[in-house]
């Protein structure tokens, strides 16, 4: 939560003489991040003028010539404001001086100008102007300051309304409610800056005690373990003075009115939630109690609450007046017809103002910080304050303080010092009494008994402080986490191997790259019409309970969908690319499992122009890749029996083929996963232009073979003859049925084949395909002849064509 | 075949003799494209693999691709005698194909080399884990107003409810320190891990994205401290960063370290000035980046592990893997949602 500063209230409660700068410094690097250092404005250029005359312009009925005094001489200022009065004090922004065009936007350096014809040096200025949206009453109102400042005109604006000073903007972690108010930073600021904390004296016994009526607090203790109630009548409800609103909008809080400024003010200086009560619209005792199912309740922001049994209200003998700790009800909230008041200052329990507040929907600043977890002792101290002010400002009389829960004796948290423990984890020697020191300047009192000694952990760090390592952590933030010395650990390295999927999952990434690939990378979350548009299931996708919006509402079952999404985006700048996708796939496993995460390769061929072109390129990188992993693929439907001939028929209709793999050269083939070409209504649903190819594969199962290593062959010792054989073929040969033709010559001569070409152009009126084999023919023991080269060739070739 | 292999022959050669300047490359051309055993010769000699029908097209084919390479040799012997020696080297260059590992990978990479150095080994632990795992282990327990900081996604069952198990609810990490108690609880000590993974948050903007990636590390051993968590992110923030760029750990509070820290590097741009060219430095706080962060493992979640916080202590830290990529300088990515659109303009940079 981040809290507004201003340096001159927490000066009332330390001293130092550390400049803004330094201990904003200090703050961060000990205590609490200070996330800027503000400023209300820039008030350069303005000055506090004085309205000597009002006249009518003579080209705009809604426009005044007003004639300001500013100090040094008279000025002209053509203004549209509807409040201006002679005598008036204003704001006045000379040329030079910047603000907010109608409150809203950049601030914007004035220039002396022509209205409508008149002159018109600067402007006068109401307070959206200046940034302070939060004073503007009336949109066409400028800002009277007559009751906020008795400065001679021509005085700085900034300076007379003290608005130039400092606040800092500081980042309060949630496990210290502690420090979000000006009492507590300001006990923070005294120990990292060596200062002197001057907060210790805030009274807080019961101011008076007496009988104004009942106050029964009808509630198991943890819900509300500390309640007092004040009358106050004498009440005379106006704005504040300009001191405490000022305050209060640099603490980022609106004015209202004296009694709910008061109550607004102590929360921010104390940190203690206050509510005021009309006691004129309170019929009989004041109860707090829970609710009862069903009541309901007109809150201050004018809504109806159903409320429930968990909610603690306080009620009359009407009904509920407010939900505790949360917000008060409109009906008994402060108007100007308010003379007496009742005010609440009480501690409720926080896990139960969490559950309140989320069961309706309903936030508050009083709300959000008892849910950090409050302690009852801070109740009085901020009633008296409470109090106080209102004497001071409102007129206010106390009648009486009644107690509805007497503040609970806070368990005294005692934690063991460990001094050796301390020095250890910090990895530095500390002296002992070093370390009380630290101890005792945030608080905490030192016992000591022996050899043992012994912390009393102060109220306001009760939920925060309960173990020996948290005295560890505020004995090295205050000696400075940028005092302790940098050391590598020493220690036995792990035996862990690094999991071998990420080593594979790394290795591959970079084949592919340097196969001139270019990796996509995109977010695991899509939607049900990509998932649907590819033909899977969504039943077996794993689908967000809670998305962000309907775009990310599944964990994606597969990669390509998202690749062929993402090349329509790229389509029109580029003709063509080869990428992939290396990532995790997800599917629904039912209830009481995780989802099954898969690791799944992607390889796409967009804007492929020749088919076949991109196929022999995508298989040529599973080649390039599977032998350095010691896999090999296939593709193509499978016959359950594996025998040696295969396919029954391969499939041209589908545009899909299965993709098979198994270590090299052993093993049973297993299913990898699928090839598709990306044509006719796959195209056009996914938007491309051109055809494309895509390769699909687990990842999981291929890693778990996989094998790097090398498999040296002696160079032969004799030359081998490269011969080239071209044959005739029918054109509904495919090249398998080839292939395996070949490979069924059992002939030790010869040692490899290649398909080079394969040529079915026009030119060949026959109609027939002409394959060219580029054949490698050669002996371990000797030199071949021409004959027996020759026979070789006679062999292949014969082998090829017969039917 | 046939004219094709010709046609191809053609361009071939005419493009193994750009550039040539001297006269002994343009004879070594000669020879091997026009010579009695060049590529040429030898293709032709093929016709008599062709049918009879075939052959005249090839051999007119075959002619003018003759005429077309001898052309080319007198226009290279003559160019030769006049710019002897000269070879345009303001020629620009032709590059390889080059493939392109995206920038998230590269730093995935990057990050795990270096921890690697120290000795920490990376495993891999679910992306979708039991609210065990990514909080209630993490000292978090159940309700605790700590998760709303983590702004988590459910996954749903099919009647649109949490999924919940014995482990509590399922829920798609918001941050890689699930990794930790599954770590632990496979009961080998010490521990040095390594998890870079993708998380997931309820957020969106041109600084947040709904899913990201975090790495993690974890030491636990005898006498861990503090001095060692500086020493561990000094050693990265140098080699990721630079030799130049400091460190600094200032106090924060996260449920599962204590104590717990922010870590800041010097920044980049203005070198830990704050100021560049007299102007305030845009990129930083007062000379300071935010880069993550750390803590010493608390002793609620060794205990939760298994591992005895009396004889055990362990130091953690986890930081967002593009935050920490794009504050090098030359990858000061404004726009974060640009990193995974896959422009090919984009990835072709890195």
């Amino acid at each position: 939560m981040n809290i507004l500063a201003p340096i001159s209230w927490l000066k009332e409660f330390c001293t130092t003489d550390f400049t803004t700068a330094e201990l904003a410094r200090e703050l961060s690097l000990r205590s609490m991040s200070v996330d800027q250092i503000l400023t209300m404005g820039d008030f350069t250029n303005m000055v506090v003028g004085v309205i000597e005359e009002v006249l009518a312009h003579p080209g705009a009925d809604r426009l005044r010539i007003v004639m300001v005094d500013i100090g040094e001489r008279v000025v002209q200022i053509v203004c549209g404001g509807s409040n201006l009065a002679v005598g008036a004090r204003v704001a006045v922004a000379l040329p030079g001086g910047k603000v907010k065009w109608h409150g809203e936007g950049e601030y914007i350096a004035l220039t002396a100008t022509k209205i409508r014809g008149e002159e018109s040096y600067g402007m006068i200025c109401a307070p959206a102007e200046l940034g302070l949206e939060k004073l503007q009453g009336n949109e066409h109102e400028i800002w009277d300051i007559s009751n906020l400042t008795s400065v001679v005109a021509g005085t700085n604006l900034g300076e007379a309304l003290g608005l130039n000073e400092e606040v800092l903007e500081i980042e309060v972690t949630s496990n210290r409610p502690d420090a979000m108010s000006m009492l507590g930073l300001a006990r923070e600021l005294a120990v990292v800056t060596d200062g002197k904390f001057m907060g210790s004296g805030l009274r807080s016994d019961i101011l008076s005690s007496g009988a104004m009526g009942e106050v029964s607090v009808i509630a198991p203790a943890k819900l509300c373990s500390s309640y007092y109630l004040a009358k106050l009548t004498g009440i005379k409800v106006q704005s504040s003075p300009w001191w405490l609103q000022k305050r209060l909008l640099q603490a980022g809080h609106r004015p209202i009115n004296n009694i709910v400024d008061v109550t607004n003010y102590v929360l921010h200086e104390l940190g203690q939630p206050l509510h005021a009560f009309d006691a004129q619209k309170i019929n009989g005792a004041l109860t707090v109690r829970p609710a009862v199912k069903g009541e309901t309740f007109q809150a201050l922001d004018k809504k109806t609450y159903k409320l429930s049994k968990n909610n603690l209200v306080i009620a009359d003998d009407d009904g509920v007046l407010a939900l505790g700790g949360v917000m008060g009800g409109l009906e008994s909230g402060i108007s100007d017809s308010t003379t007496e008041i009742y005010l609440e200052s009480a501690t409720f329990d926080q896990v139960n103002i969490r559950k309140t507040a989320r069961e309706h929907n309903l936030f508050s600043d009083s709300q959000s910080l008892f849910e950090k977890g409050l302690e009852p002792e801070g109740a009085k101290a901020g009633l008296n304050r409470a109090i106080k002010l209102l004497q001071e400002i409102a007129g206010a009389k106390l009648v009486a303080v009644q107690v509805g829960v007497q503040q609970a004796e806070g368990e005294k948290k005692i934690i063991p010092i460990k001094y050796k423990e301390i020095c250890k984890q910090l990895g530095v020697e500390i002296a002992e009494d070093q370390i009380d020191g630290y101890l005792k300047s945030l608080g905490f009192v030192v016992e000591k008994s022996g050899q043992q000694s012994k912390a009393v952990v102060p109220y306001w760090r009760r939920k925060d402080v309960t173990a020996p390592v948290d005295l560890s952590e505020e004995v090295a933030r205050i000696y400075g986490y940028h005092n302790l010395p940098s050391r590598l650990p020493v220690g036995r390295l792990t035996g862990r191997e690094t999991n071998r999927t990420l080593v594979w999952e790394q290795w591959l990434k970079e084949q592919l790259a340097k196969f001139g690939l270019t990796e996509f990378f995109s977010p695991s979350l899509t939607d049900l019409i990509t998932i649907e548009k590819a033909g899977i299931d969504p039943k077996t996708a794993v689908r967000l309970q809670n998305p962000l919006n309907l775009d990310l509402e599944y964990l994606r079952p597969a990669l390509w969908p998202g690749v062929l999404r993402d090349w329509e985006n790229n389509q029109n700048r580029y003709s063509e690319a080869q990428v992939f996708e290396l990532a995790r796939t997800h599917l629904d496993q039912g209830d009481d499992n995780l989802p099954l995460e898969e690791m799944k390769l992607c390889l796409g061929w967009m804007g492929a122009g020749r088919i076949e072109q991109a196929w022999r390129e995508i298989q040529g990188v599973m080649r390039a890749w599977g032998e350095r992993a010691g896999v090999e693929f296939r593709y193509g439907d499978f016959v359950t029996d594996q025998s040696g001939d295969h396919d029954q028929s391969v499939d041209q209709t589908t545009g899909q083929q299965e993709v098979w793999f198994r270590e090299k050269n052993q093993g049973e083939w297993q299913l990898a996963g699928l090839v598709q070409i990306i044509d006719g209504e796959l195209k056009t649903r996914f938007g491309l232009v051109k055809t494309a190819l895509i390769l699909e594969i687990n990842l999981e199962s291929i890693f778990a073979v996989a094998k790097q290593g090398y498999n040296y062959q002696p160079l032969p010792t004799y030359p081998m003859a490269v011969r080239d054989i071209t044959v005739d073929m029918g054109p509904e040969v495919v090249y398998r049925q080839l292939d395996e033709r070949i490979r069924s010559i059992k002939n030790e001569l010869l040692k490899k084949s290649d398909l080079i070409d394969s040529y079915r152009g026009k030119l060949r009126e026959s109609g027939l395909v002409s394959w060219t084999f580029r054949l490698t023919i050669g002996a371990d023991d000797r030199t071949l002849t021409t004959e027996e080269i020759n026979d070789v060739v006679r062999v292949v070739e014969t082998g090829l064509t017969k039917v | 075949m046939g004219v094709e292999a010709l046609k191809k022959i053609q361009e071939e050669a005419l493009l193994a003799g750009l550039g040539i300047m001297d006269a002994r490359a343009v004879d070594e051309w000669r020879a091997e494209w026009l010579g009695r055993k060049g590529k040429l010769g030898m293709a032709l000699g093929l016709i008599s693999e062709l049918t009879a029908s075939e052959r005249p097209e090839f051999g007119k084919v075959g002619n003018l691709v003759k005429e077309t390479l001898e052309g080319r040799l007198v226009a290279m012997m003559s160019s030769v005698e006049s710019v002897e020696g000269q070879l345009d080297w303001s020629f620009p260059g032709v590059e390889p194909k080059v493939g392109h590992l995206h920038l998230t990978s590269q730093t995935i990479r990057e990050v795990q080399n270096i921890f690697s150095e120290l000795g920490f080994r990376r495993a891999r632990f679910p992306e979708v884990d039991w609210d065990y795992y990514a909080f209630e282990s993490l000292n978090m327990p159940k309700d605790h107003p700590a998760r709303d900081d983590w702004e988590t996604f459910f996954i749903a069952n099919d009647k649109g409810r949490i999924k919940t198990g014995a482990k509590g609810k399922q829920v798609l990490t918001p941050h890689t320190s699930n990794a930790q108690v599954r770590e632990m609880e496979r009961g080998e000590l010490p521990i040095r891990l390594i998890n870079i993974s993708k998380t997931y948050r309820r957020q969106s903007g041109p600084r947040h994205l709904p899913v990201f990636h975090q790495f993690e590390g974890l030491l636990i051993d005898e006498g861990v401290s503090i001095a060692n968590l500086k020493g561990v992110v000094d050693y990265f923030v140098k080699r990721f960063f630079g030799e130049g760029v400091q460190t600094r750990l200032r106090p924060h509070h996260f449920k599962f370290t204590e104590p717990s820290f922010e870590l800041d590097i010097s920044c980049v741009i203005c070198l830990g000035t704050g100021t560049v060219s007299g102007g305030k430095c845009r990129i930083c706080k007062g000379g300071w980046l935010e880069l993550g962060g750390a803590g010493m493992v608390h002793p609620n979640v060794l205990k939760a592990g298994g591992v005895n916080p009396k004889k055990y202590s362990g130091l953690a830290f986890g930081w967002g893997v593009e935050r920490t990529m794009i504050m090098r300088s030359g990858v000061n990515i404004t726009d974060i949602r640009t990193l995974y659109k896959n422009d090919l303009g984009f990835l072709e940079q890195f």
